[in-house]
């Protein structure tokens, strides 16, 4: 059984977060270690590693730098995807990639730039609609209060973004058999250590 | 029930859930078309989720924290060059006689990491009153910042002191795979004469410079150091004339900006997607690019079918390598 949240206690990612405001480092540095994996996870969906890397470090100072106005009465998770979706929503739609169907069939990395560019290439409020609710696993709801629209907003845009990306990828959802997976992280750019362990995020 | 009300419906299950699903049943009974939706709604979600969690880089709070010590202004600038000006003063001033009396050179330290290469005193001696970090929290304009305060111990100090430029050891993976952008291809041709003074991306030879080394190094998170140590180790492993290659390319984008060099890093990522023969069509272009005069490089690099789907930061990197004398 889930144990009731102090009423005066804050949980530990907004008071992280205070604590940030107030100039403390080891607060930056747990709440870095705690959402530094599903805020990459998302912008990797839609950038290149390295761009995704960047997009994060920009989602953290701009984290830093809006501390100061964070107020409790909201939550951390609200407070830091509303970050992440105006970085989301930065770039102006981009183009489709146009890669050949062999190429698609033999190479994994073909398949995620093709992705990786169909996102990109969604208007940006439906590209932050979709990233947030299918990437990031947020409800419709918490999605809908980090974008500052209605939940039927938010509907709207989502079915919008799947409509463009059912176009977009056509070439592999006509593919035979299931979706390919997508590729694995591109290592190389990703310096020489192994993997971290998951976050875990508590608010 | 309309097919845009069933689509919002079942792109979100808990309102899917409202009012019953047999409306939803129902409808797609009756319609094609939204029942084609929903499969490719599910196949597309299928799609986008990693097989494996996407892994951040490791030094990413390290460049966030670079990032924000770097804003003009800030409190934490202000506190960390207040701190690093403190702690410059007194390593340097503990280590300064040590190394004026035995400095090492910079091919010396090429070589497999010792375990204490550089002697920065006694082992086991206590600590000296110059070495005293700094205080665990200071406050600038009432905002207090805390440091890291664990002094470094002598093995630590040894471990620091003979890696190469950290920004050169985050880097030569990436020029190592850049070679049609440079002269001498990586390999056992290309003798580079080493500088009088060695390249650049030295280890610390010079008392300054090797006090800011162990701020950074106290600095660095366990993880970050390991990653550095690796790369090191990687540096080395590479045979002589390699490494020279290496750090003399490393002398023409160290200048090069964040985002330039993020634009190398895509770039070696595109030139790794090219098959052998398109590669070394590639790098045919590039050799002849490299011979016309600087002012028509850019425009013939432009009209390469290669660099047609590159984006503005992979092109501004091309561009810059290309234009170097």
């Amino acid at each position: 059984m889930a144990l009731p949240r102090s009423g005066v206690q804050p949980a530990p990612d907004s008071g992280d977060l205070l604590l940030v405001a107030a100039g403390d480092d080891a607060a930056l540095t747990r709440l870095v270690a705690r959402w530094r994996q599903p805020v990459y996870a998302l912008f990797e969906r839609t950038r290149e590693p390295s761009a995704a890397a960047e997009a994060t470090i920009l989602t953290f100072e701009r984290l830093v730098l809006t501390a100061p106005r964070y107020s409790p009465a909201s939550t951390f998770s609200e407070f830091l995807w509303s970050l992440v979706a105006r970085v989301v929503q930065d770039p102006r739609p981009g183009k489709v990639l146009e890669i050949p169907a062999p190429k698609l069939a033999e190479s994994p990395s073909a398949r995620t730039a093709l992705v990786r560019s169909a996102i990109a290439a969604l208007p940006g409020g439906e590209r932050s609609a979709f990233l947030l609710t299918r990437v990031a696993r947020l409800s419709v709801g918490a999605a809908a209060e980090a974008l500052g629209i209605s939940d039927t907003e938010l509907r709207r845009r989502l079915v919008r973004a799947l409509e463009n990306l059912r176009v977009f990828l056509r070439p592999l959802l006509e593919a035979p058999g299931s979706p390919p997976a997508p590729a694995e992280p591109d290592a190389a750019d990703r310096g020489a250590s192994g993997p971290g362990s998951a976050p875990a995020a508590t608010s | 029930m309309t097919c845009d009300e069933l689509r919002e419906r079942i792109v979100d299950p808990a309102s899917a859930a409202q009012g019953g699903h047999a409306p939803v049943v129902a409808h797609l009974e009756e319609c094609a078309a939204c029942r084609s939706a929903a499969r490719d709604y599910a196949a597309l979600d299928r799609l986008i989720r990693p097989g494996t969690p996407s892994e951040p880089p490791p030094d990413l709070e390290t460049r966030l924290r670079e990032r924000l010590t770097a804003r003009p202004g800030s409190a934490r600038r202000s506190a960390w060059v207040l701190a690093g000006a403190v702690a410059v003063l007194a390593i340097a001033a503990f280590a300064a006689p040590r190394l004026l009396r035995g400095r090492s050179t910079p091919s010396a330290a090429v070589g497999a990491i010792p375990a204490a290469s550089v002697s920065t005193g006694p082992a086991g001696a206590r600590p000296d009153a110059r070495e005293a970090p700094p205080p665990d929290i200071v406050a600038v304009r009432s905002t207090p910042i805390s440091f890291q305060t664990t002094p470094l111990t002598q093995q630590e100090k040894s471990e620091a002191a003979v890696l190469h430029d950290f920004d050169f050891l985050n880097s030569f993976q990436t020029l190592a795979r850049l070679d049609a952008f440079f002269p001498e291809p990586v390999g056992p041709r290309g003798p580079v004469s080493i500088p009088s003074g060695g390249f650049a991306s030295r280890p610390p030879d010079s008392p300054d410079a090797l006090a800011g080394r162990f701020l950074d190094w106290q600095r660095a998170p366990r993880k970050e150091r390991e990653r550095l140590l690796a790369l090191e180790r990687s540096f080395r492993n590479r045979p002589d004339d390699e490494r020279a290659i290496l750090e003399d390319r490393w002398t023409i984008v160290r200048d090069f900006s964040d985002d330039q060099r993020a634009g190398l890093r895509r770039l070696a990522s595109r030139l790794d997607d090219l098959d052998a023969r398109s590669y070394e069509r590639l790098e045919a272009e590039i050799r002849l690019i490299g011979r016309l005069p600087k002012e028509a490089r850019v425009a013939r690099w432009r009209s390469l079918a290669f660099a047609k789907p590159l984006t503005g930061q992979e092109l501004a990197s091309a561009e810059r390598l290309l234009v170097q004398p």
